[in-house]
């Protein structure tokens, strides 16, 4: 019934009160936030918390929202806001995180690295899923401002001005962030070629 | 593209279910809540829309512009205002009538012509008594109308006025010389000193 709605109509909808209007939103919107969040933070469980929490905040300002917005730029900046405030609680507490660099530099290793995993110390059956989790690290060593634009342009698609406009920054500066994370981010993944070459087949 | 885009390849994970049902049941309750606002969240939402603040916005500045025109005219002539609300006071005005100019004292020409209306009628007797107790409040009608611009009660006063004024003397004689009441005539010319009563027909045939 609704799904070729715009988001934006289907939040007005949502604010006279129509609630499929926000199950559609919520069907359309829950699997790449939650995967930007999780992107975001690294942290499964965190990952779900905040992802509850972003909605919940969705439901409270729907009388707030503008027509006028785009709402996926309501949304995610909701998400992103989240996700910084997460990284610098972890940050203030000093947990230890097995997806957290051991030390400073970010070329060192982290714990998953060390602990012995049945997975990966096993067999190491699939190379794909060492790449991705060697991307994951990557990602995740990315400064937070350069993690930000990189997930939003990468993996949803986002116009630098809607990014812009989610961070709060201009659009030079994301269009540089992203400049930067890029180079960064081929620089980490040079052993990807390694580890291409030394899958089977 | 993908070769340059490696983390393209990395591949989304489906969120859980756990919390789902929860978010739901907040939705939903807050719908309940956004399809009926209170009544005053109706009125701000009507209010706050864009013609009603430009209306609001006109209707202050015809009021600050009456409020100030209607000020500068007060500053400038302070007269009619103190007319608008002095009804009652001008009614008051009106009733104190001896603030009023006072009616002018009759004027010459009047007793000449009473005079002369008395020396047309000297024979009349008691015929001339009546013209002359008429004359003198027409007279006096006349002068009050003329001098208190048509108001009644400065006609009434006026009118008073000339009962209680007291005759000319010479008058007097005449009048007592019409009653034939020579002794009184003659008394009252005694008064008057010289009087040249030769061309009077009244006193003269009294004397």
């Amino acid at each position: 019934m609704f799904n070729d709605t715009a988001d934006e109509d289907l939040m007005v909808m949502y604010q006279k009160g129509e609630v499929r209007a926000f199950e559609v939103l919520l069907t359309r919107h829950r699997k790449p936030v939650y995967n930007f969040i999780l992107r975001f933070v690294g942290d499964k469980e965190t990952a779900e918390d905040l992802l509850q929490e972003a909605f919940m905040r969705v439901i409270k300002g729907a009388e707030a929202y503008k027509r006028q917005a785009k709402f996926t730029t309501w949304l995610y900046t909701i998400a992103r806001n989240l996700c910084v405030d997460q990284t610098r609680r972890r940050k203030h507490r000093k947990h230890a995180s097995l997806d957290a660099p051991m030390d400073a530099g970010e070329e060192s290793g982290t714990l998953m690295d060390v602990i012995p995993g049945s997975e990966m110390a096993s067999d190491r059956k699939s190379v794909n899923k060492q790449l991705h989790e060697q991307m994951q690290r990557a990602i995740a060593a990315l400064s937070e401002d350069q993690r930000e634009v990189f997930l939003m342009r990468e993996f949803l698609d986002m116009p630098f001005k809607q990014i812009a406009d989610v961070v709060g920054v201009p659009e030079n500066t994301v269009k540089s962030r992203m400049r930067y994370a890029l180079e960064k981010l081929r620089l980490e993944l040079d052993e990807y070629k390694d580890l291409a070459k030394a899958a089977p087949g | 593209m993908t070769e340059h885009k490696p983390w393209l390849s990395l591949p989304d994970e489906d969120p859980p279910e756990r919390g789902l049902a929860e978010l739901l049941a907040a939705a939903r309750v807050k719908a309940e809540v956004m399809a009926s606002p209170p009544w005053w969240k109706r009125m701000f939402a009507v209010l706050r829309r864009p013609p009603v603040l430009a209306l609001a916005t006109v209707m202050i500045l015809i009021g600050g512009v009456i409020v100030v025109g209607g000020h500068h005219d007060t500053a400038s002539s302070p007269a009619p205002s103190l007319d608008v609300p002095a009804g009652p006071l001008d009614t008051r005005a009106r009733s104190t009538a001896p603030e009023a100019p006072p009616p002018a004292p009759p004027p010459p020409p009047h007793e000449v012509r009473t005079e002369k209306q008395l020396d047309e009628s000297p024979h009349v007797g008691g015929a001339a008594l009546d013209d002359t107790k008429q004359a003198a409040p027409q007279v006096e009608t006349e002068e009050a109308t003329d001098s208190a611009d048509d108001r009644g009660e400065t006609l009434k006063a006026g009118a008073i006025q000339g009962k209680k004024a007291p005759l000319d003397p010479l008058a007097r004689c005449r009048q007592a010389a019409a009653r034939r009441d020579c002794a009184a005539a003659k008394a009252c010319m005694k008064d008057l000193g010289k009087v040249d009563v030769a061309n009077d027909a009244t006193l003269k045939s009294c004397l």
